[in-house]
């Protein structure tokens, strides 16, 4: 009862205090960055929020009573609805803490298109797999937050020495790409009889 | 014992792959040598230090590994249902019990593997500290299981999964300048240690300290979760013993406002 009550009634108040959460974070820790151990590179606020804000959402995919969801006539309707708030409310953060921040512009379009590849990883994996979803999503938003950097020089974001780069059409074709893909999947869910 | 070896059975798809991709990944990034990757390859104890130190990852994952599989198979409502007679631990137990067979699997085949690798490039064994560099990997790695079992038996909701990733994953932030003994995931030189290697003594406190901690978390949560009028006051009992080892062990460190974690050879 617990597990189904909690996550029917808490799950939206939660996710509300998780983006607030985040909102406060970027604005109090804008331009401060931490030495993670065992990363390859410094991190900043602003990608904890990246890499977490995703997997976070993801939980809220999650319907205790698949069931009697899809009995109902709007089901498919009433899932888009909840797709649709975790990606709005994972972007709203970070769309402040990129304007916010003063970075470059190449570093807000290497962030946007990990964002979006990574809600787009965590709706497929949370709708197909459920709560073993939400543990391969955790792991790999953590495998980005270790190598990102290295991840960003592989791409073309950043030079071997991790400087942003100067912006080219290449940046942009990989962050449409990717904001193609999180919003077709948000719109569209992951293709799972639980979800359609 | 059958028990364990169906959760093995049931689990070992995402969990065996899981945590060898966590093992690989931490085991490739660090210093190559020469322009090639895997640079541990020419120190042993910079091997064993990096082996150890894959808990960085695969702690919070098997933690977390244990909260989904409980949440999945044998949530509250399951629990409520066993027999008067079945203790509320019992099956997450042996959940954790299986996660932690396949977390030491993966260590030990990982640790024949790249002790090949260092025999075949004669890699240099003067910084090697045995046998704790071969005992505080899976020590931490069993606290971290108990950490998850705890999780998912109090706090049972889908949140606790990315939950106890995350917060397990940081907590080695906190006290990663100071000397002091290592919970649930173990630091690791990511460059060569030229001329120096772990000081037994930080290391036997570091594994000890997880021991007493997985002992201290399970006899608790025996306690906590029991059913019925005869309390399990011993559980209770060694709780206490641990909690206090666990503080034992640690004060000396606090105290003496350690920094370091590595002496010179010789």
């Amino acid at each position: 009862m617990r597990v189904s009550t909690s996550a029917r009634l808490w799950r939206w108040p939660v996710f509300v205090l998780v983006v607030v959460v985040a909102v406060v974070c970027v604005l109090v820790f804008r331009n401060d960055s931490m030495y993670l151990p065992g990363a390859d590179g410094r991190r900043y606020a602003r990608q904890f929020v990246v890499a977490w804000m995703p997997v976070l959402g993801a939980v809220l995919l999650i319907d205790p009573t698949p069931e009697i969801t899809a009995t109902l006539p709007r089901a498919r309707r009433v899932y888009l609805v909840l797709r649709a708030v975790m990606t709005a409310g994972i972007l709203v953060p970070l769309v402040l803490a990129w304007s916010l921040s003063g970075q470059p512009v190449v570093k807000a379009l290497y962030e946007g298109s990990i964002v979006c590849a990574l809600i787009t990883c965590s709706i497929i994996a949370v709708s197909l797999w459920q709560a073993s979803g939400v543990l391969m999503a955790s792991l790999v938003s953590v495998l980005w937050l270790l190598a990102g950097d290295t991840l960003a020089t592989v791409l073309g974001f950043a030079d071997i020495t991790g400087q942003a780069m100067q912006v080219s059409a290449l940046h942009w074709v990989f962050a449409l790409v990717s904001l193609g893909l999180a919003a077709a999947i948000t719109l569209r869910g992951a293709g799972s009889t639980r979800w359609q | 014992m059958s028990a364990v070896f169906m959760w093995i059975k049931a689990s070992w798809k995402l969990v065996l792959s899981a945590l060898a991709i966590a093992q690989l990944m931490v085991m490739y990034n660090v210093q190559p040598v020469d322009g090639i990757p895997f640079g541990w390859r020419v120190d042993w104890s910079w091997m064993l230090s990096v082996w150890g130190g894959a808990t960085l990852l695969m702690s919070p994952l098997a933690a977390a590994a244990v909260v989904a599989l409980v949440l999945l198979n044998v949530n509250p409502e399951v629990q409520q249902g066993l027999p008067a007679n079945v203790p509320r631990w019992k099956p997450v137990a042996h959940i954790s019990a299986a996660v932690a067979v396949q977390g030491l699997a993966v260590q030990l085949i990982a640790l024949g593997i790249c002790s090949l690798v260092c025999w075949l490039c004669q890699a240099d064994p003067r910084g090697l500290t045995l046998p704790w560099q071969l005992l505080t990997g899976p020590v931490a790695l069993i606290a971290g299981i108990a950490v998850g079992s705890a999780v998912a038996m109090l706090i049972p909701t889908y949140w606790s999964i990315p939950g106890v990733l995350f917060a397990l994953f940081l907590a080695h932030r906190i006290f990663f300048w100071h000397g002091w003994p290592e919970l649930f995931t173990t630091e690791m030189a990511t460059g060569m240690v030229t001329g120096g290697r772990p000081i037994p003594g930080f290391l036997a406190a570091t594994t000890w300290l997880n021991v007493v901690t997985a002992v201290a978390i399970w006899s608790g949560l025996i306690f906590v979760t029991h059913r019925g009028r005869h309390r399990p006051w011993l559980a209770l009992l060694i709780c206490l013993v641990c909690i206090g080892g666990a503080l034992g062990i640690y004060l000396p460190f606090v105290l003496a406002d350690a920094w370091d974690t590595y002496e010179p050879i010789g």
